[in-house]
């Protein structure tokens, strides 16, 4: 996993909770060395232990820490420290899924050995979309979830993400449903600075 | 037109395209080009919308026909900056030229401004991969920078909270050599850390305790998870020894030390007042054994007084025995008074005041000061005629006297003088002691204690009455004799001045209120009244089988009716049914005590007065005494002085009232 990821639910927990929590949450997940840098790889187990470990500290279920930290990376994490790399990504909600799977396709030219998911986007109707995530690894869905509803929050677009079904289930990915609204979507585009022909 | 590629495929391959004609007219255009702007479309003239800035020729059909392979660079006029990249192809059989080309950006930022994303890139288009590498090696520099400031930042703090520590921290190596020490090392020892890195622990520290640590070293590689404490002596910059605490904990394993930590503490203070607390528990415990044996001494010492007595009333005067018998009863006045000192020196805490004679009290000190004092010192006393009356508790007094005579002579290195003066002296106006005690105006009676000795620097000065503070080494002194004869002297609304001037000498002066009162000293006779006897009935109570023979022999011979009983429990049970007129009783017995059997006595017959006789009288037994209206005769007494002392009390009187003014020095 990237190390951004673990940065990510490092960030969340000291910011919300505090920096003692944190150490706790270290601890119990048996991590020694709490520097991650962001394009670095990391061990899976690292991550999901850190997960498993703050659910239990701080009293939530693994799906709602998960949930948290899709959402405070895009917000918090994503907005602070790859800004342009996200306006490059797309300015509506549709562009931006639907470069999902660019995006990770041209990270993984450059880091081989990372192993980012893969997205699929259909349009089912102006303002529904069908999203596909594929991935090897399992139990995810809650951190997509929250990191589209920290896109729509992100992109100042209203936005709502539901599971409809996970990897597993005899699938080999997960399907979101996402809604959003074209009228409020366009009005942001027009308002939107282009250049001028 | 035909086109060996359909227009979708070569809008995705290439989305930046355009295909004009000879007339500059366009005549396609990639899907990209219309987010730069939308009114870039077909039928629209190329010019309009694109100028030629390299290679330096004319931008025309012709041109870019007669130019195939050069890099063409076409800035884009709808959106300021925009430079497209690419070459210039002939379609000849549609007679039309293709551009095939890509914006010419160096990072995602600058992609954004044209209002462009990375999906107007094609998606085989190395450049989206090199700006997001652009970006991730951005995002790496700033994760080092971030990362560098935290690390920076802990180490600041780890850094100041070392520095910040009482204790000295440091890292040896197996052979003990000062790997790292920590900045406590220079306030502690007074060796900067510099100095003592790359050496070897042992050399700085006693050879004694260099051969232990050795030791301990040797365990630690051994036994790596025990900690081993130990303590060692550290020769300071002043050649003096500090004691140190030591913890060492093997950390060889942890790759960021690999070394042996120890943590160490100066512990002098600790380790000197362990020493001062153990010198003042021997001082307790010499003194209750000085007691106890001055105890038993006293009534030997009455035994003897008293029958010397008896004997030398039946003797005639003009018998050689007379005179004899006077020097046995002589010396044991003198016994007498050694034990009497021995006592005041063990007795503490209890203030029992009475108004004395200063010169009486000095004189009476005289002898046991003298043994204090080694030969080669010459001790001189000096008594101002009519020295006024002080109200102490005399075994207070006496003892800071002892105090300062030992200090007087701990002062002195070979030989030399030391002077005992008592002097009346008056204070004008309100004085401010040694210690910043006030003294109100008035009249003091002064005890000095001169000495010519090495005398007291200002900061000696300074501390000389802290509690512990002593210029001498470990178990040479306690520090406490200056601090606690201050608190007697001021218990007493007293003070102390003092002089002294390094290389001549120290003058300690303990100046108290005189008193008005008379004489309450129980070694002053009164003579001008002659000894009166009586007939009334006195039971006398006292577990020594001598003294209590001799107490009914002497009371008897003066006509007293005297029932004696060695324990108190048997004399109780003579009340109700019997009556006394008084009852003497000794203080310390077996079972119950002589105020446990007062106090009971007081029950059955509260009109019995009560007079207390002791050899000891310790502070455990005086406290419930102390503040009675019972007096108290010390042994040993003279047969005369008892009976004196008994008729006062049967008469109603208080024993302690003189009735004139008596030579102090006479006995009866």
């Amino acid at each position: 996993m990237y190390g951004l990821v673990n940065q990510a639910i490092r960030g969340l927990v000291e910011s919300r909770f505090g920096e003692q929590h944190w150490q706790q949450i270290r601890v119990k997940a048996g991590l020694e060395n709490d520097v991650f840098l962001s394009m670095e790889p990391y061990d899976d187990a690292i991550t999901y232990n850190l997960v498993g470990a703050a659910s239990e500290i701080l009293e939530l279920a693994p799906e709602e820490v998960l949930h948290a930290f899709g959402k405070y990376w895009v917000l918090e994490v994503a907005k602070k420290n790859y800004a342009e790399l996200m306006k490059a990504a797309g300015s509506t909600i549709p562009e931006f899924l639907a470069n999902l799977d660019q995006l990770h396709s041209r990270v993984l030219a450059i880091f081989p050995e990372l192993q980012p998911p893969s997205f699929r986007t259909v349009l089912i109707e102006p303002g529904k979309i069908r999203l596909y995530y594929y991935s090897e690894r399992e139990g995810l869905e809650p951190f997509v979830l929250g990191l589209v509803a920290g896109l729509g929050v992100f992109l100042k677009l209203p936005v709502a993400v539901r599971l409809e079904a996970s990897k597993g289930e005899g699938r080999s990915h997960a399907e979101f449903l996402v809604t959003y609204s074209e009228k409020a979507m366009d009005e942001a585009s027009a308002n939107e600075p282009r250049s001028t022909g | 037109m035909n086109h060996a590629l359909p227009a979708e495929a070569l809008g995705l391959a290439f989305p930046f395209y355009f295909a004009f004609d000879r007339n500059m007219m366009l005549v396609q255009v990639g899907p990209s080009l219309a987010h730069v702007s939308p009114s870039i479309e077909v039928g629209s003239s190329v010019p309009e919308w694109f100028t030629l800035e390299r290679p330096s020729i004319s931008f025309d059909f012709e041109s870019a026909c007669d130019h195939p392979g050069l890099v063409f660079l076409l800035a884009c006029s709808p959106a300021e900056g925009l430079v497209l990249r690419g070459q210039m192809i002939h379609d000849a059989d549609a007679d039309v030229v293709f551009f095939l080309g890509s914006p010419k950006v160096s990072n995602l930022e600058q992609l954004t401004s044209f209002g462009l994303s990375l999906s107007d890139l094609a998606p085989h288009d190395a450049l989206g991969d090199l700006l997001i590498a652009l970006q991730a090696k951005q995002i790496a520099l700033s994760d080092a920078q971030d990362i560098a400031g935290k690390l920076v930042k802990s180490e600041a703090r780890f850094r100041e909270l070392i520095r910040a520590s009482t204790d000295i921290v440091a890292i040896l190596d197996a052979d003990s050599v000062v790997k790292y020490v920590s900045p406590a090392v220079e306030s502690i020892l007074g060796i900067s850390p510099g100095e003592i890195i790359g050496n070897s622990l042992v050399e700085y520290i006693n050879e004694e305790d260099g051969l232990k640590l050795n030791w301990t070293l040797s365990q630690l590689v051994e036994e790596p998870l025990r900690l081993h404490r130990q303590q060692f002596r550290w020769r300071s910059r002043q050649n003096t020894w500090v004691t140190l605490e030591a913890v060492f904990r093997n950390a060889f394993g942890n790759p960021h030390i690999a070394g042996i930590v120890v943590n160490v503490r100066d512990v002098s203070q600790k380790e000197e007042l362990t020493q001062q607390l153990l010198q003042s528990r021997k001082l307790d415990v010499l003194g209750q054994l000085a007691g106890g044996i001055a105890h038993d001494f006293n009534n030997l010492l009455f035994v003897i007084t008293n029958y010397a007595e008896f004997l030398r009333e039946d003797t005639p005067v003009s018998h050689p025995h007379h005179a004899d018998l006077g020097e046995i009863i002589k010396a044991a006045e003198q016994a007498a008074s050694l034990t009497t000192q021995i006592l005041l020196f063990s007795r503490k805490g209890v203030l029992a005041v009475s108004v004395v004679d200063m010169s009486v009290a000095g004189r009476d000190q005289e002898e046991i000061l003298r043994r204090l004092v080694p030969p080669e010192i010459d001790l001189q006393f000096q008594y101002d005629e009519d020295l006024d009356h002080v109200k102490v508790d005399i075994a207070q007094i006496s003892q800071a006297l002892v105090n300062l005579v030992i200090n007087a002579r701990n002062a002195i290195a070979e030989s030399g003088t030391i002077n005992i003066d008592f002097e009346n002296q008056d204070l004008p106006i309100d004085t401010a002691d040694h210690l910043g005690t006030f003294l109100s105006a008035g009249h003091y009676v002064v005890c000095s204690v001169t000495d010519t000795g090495s005398g007291m620097s200002e900061e000696v000065l300074e501390h000389a009455f802290d509690p512990f503070f002593t210029t001498k080494e470990i178990g040479q002194g306690t520090g406490l004799g200056l601090a606690t004869m201050y608190g007697v002297v001021k218990q007493h609304g007293g003070g102390v001045f003092v002089a002294s001037e390094v290389g001549r000498g120290t003058r300690v002066s303990i100046w108290l209120p005189r008193s008005s009162e008379l004489l309450t000293n129980a070694a002053i006779e009164a003579a001008s009244e002659p000894l009166r006897g009586g007939t009334e009935r006195i039971l006398v109570v006292d577990d020594a089988a001598p003294v209590l023979t001799l107490v009914e022999r002497g009371l008897g011979a003066h006509g007293y009716k005297v029932t004696a009983e060695q324990y108190a429990e048997s004399a109780l049970r003579r009340f109700p049914s019997e009556s006394f007129d008084l009852v003497i009783t000794d203080i310390l017995m077996p079972g119950m005590t002589g105020p446990e059997f007062a106090k009971e006595v007081q029950k059955r017959a509260p009109e019995t007065p009560i007079l207390f006789i002791s050899a000891y009288a310790e502070d455990k037994s005086l406290r419930p005494i102390a503040g009675t209206k019972f007096p108290i005769l010390p042994k040993p007494f003279s047969n005369s002085t008892l009976a004196r002392w008994v008729r006062q009390i049967l008469d109603g009187k208080d024993p302690f009232a003189a009735t004139e003014q008596a030579d102090p020095q006479a006995t009866a």
